[in-house]
């Protein structure tokens, strides 16, 4: 119930921001709306819950913007010089989390890091697949990507199992 | 300064725009034609920011929205298409 | 000066999505094509909006267009996903890999309607 209610403010301040001016139009509608897209989308509360630290948060994001610059660079460089030096690899690696929350984070920071791309996630057995351009070696690939998720998870620590057993079915 | 930046960045977009358009209809298979798209979208963002701040018209920002909801929710069923139909 | 600003930082957006087309041109596998074209274009369209900001600065303006950065950076990495996972199981042409079985092994095939 509480998490309904909070994805209703948020849906409804999006909405005013949207429109750029706060009228009881404005404020109205996007309660309406928000109230009738959280009846049909039910808001489900994750399986682990997580805490956050600002600290750890800002270390992730200056990483994550310093490899997403890099990666930038890197393609501006290929695509100017000539020649096609590209070795692919699909790699898998094992994650070190058992949330889903953290696994998904890192899956899509990882498509934006330099070289690689998200193909795969496994819920089963927790293994990520990733698309790398340019296969230096395996481990290293690995490597980045255990970095990654040692910062993620230093970011958003994990606090306990909300729904205990209720790894493999659906929350309804 | 901003006239001449902002044309000058309206003319590289309309080159990068018409390439993706190439690459759209040369292809290779449907998952190049779908990049292709996503880029274009992509693109098309980027101009119509661009044009907002060269005219001040908050109108592009408000189409801009629009333009990058439907771009993802495009891409995602193209997507979840070409899963199912196999590259051809 | 915030002119300045805004317009090298609209010049650099630009230059990336025109990098990104380049790119999308340049190379002949379609999981580096998707590489070339969702990473610069990502980044130079938060440059670019960052650079229309800049150039508009007004209060109301900036909402929208952090409301729009966010949701690039939220859904850009999806798509991008998306696109790699349906190529990987339509099994598209790729460039000679290496660690290919790996994924292929794992992945059960979609069932494919008849056509």
């Amino acid at each position: 119930m509480r998490r309904t209610v909070t994805a209703i403010v948020w849906l409804t301040a999006i909405w005013v921001a949207l429109w750029e001016d706060v009228t009881w139009a404005n404020v109205l509608s996007g309660l309406l709306i928000a109230v009738l897209i959280t009846r049909k989308i039910k808001v489900v509360p994750p399986r682990v819950s997580h805490g956050f630290r600002p600290k750890a948060f800002l270390v992730l994001a200056a990483y994550f913007i310093r490899e997403l610059v890099r990666a930038s660079m890197i393609i501006a460089w290929e695509v100017v010089t000539p020649g096609d030096r590209i070795n692919p690899a699909v790699v898998s690696i094992r994650l070190r989390t058992r949330s889903p929350f953290i696994a998904t984070t890192v899956a899509n920071l990882n498509s934006l890091t330099p070289g690689t791309l998200t193909l795969e996630l496994d819920e089963e057995t927790w293994t990520l697949f990733i698309h790398v351009l340019h296969l230096e070696s395996i481990q290293a690939s690995r490597r980045a990507i255990h970095h990654l998720e040692a910062l993620v998870m230093a970011a958003f620590p994990r606090r306990g199992v909300v729904v205990p057993g209720a790894e493999r079915e659906e929350v309804a | 300064m901003l006239q001449v930046s902002t044309t000058i960045a309206l003319a590289a977009l309309s080159i990068a725009a018409a390439l993706c358009i190439v690459r759209m209809a040369r292809g290779g298979s449907l998952p190049d034609r779908v990049v292709a798209l996503d880029s274009l979208l992509v693109i098309v963002v980027i101009g119509l920011a661009v044009l907002a701040a060269r005219t001040g018209e908050s109108l592009y920002l408000d189409i801009m929205v629009v333009a990058s909801l439907l771009g993802f929710t495009g891409t995602t069923l193209v997507s979840t298409f070409v899963e199912r139909r196999g590259a051809r | 000066m915030i002119e300045v600003l805004a317009s090298i930082l609209i010049l650099a957006g630009a230059g990336l999505a025109l990098i990104a087309a380049i790119g999308l041109q340049r190379f002949g596998d379609v999981f580096a094509r998707m590489h070339v074209a969702t990473k610069p274009a990502s980044l130079g369209m938060a440059l670019a909006l960052t650079g229309a900001v800049l150039a508009m600065a007004g209060v109301g303006h900036t909402t929208k267009l952090i409301l729009v950065i966010l949701f690039q950076y939220l859904t850009a990495p999806i798509s991008a996903h998306l696109i790699g996972r349906a190529t990987f199981r339509a099994g598209t042409e790729m460039h000679p890999d290496t660690n290919f079985d790996e994924l292929a092994s794992r992945i059960k095939p979609h069932p494919r309607q008849s056509n």
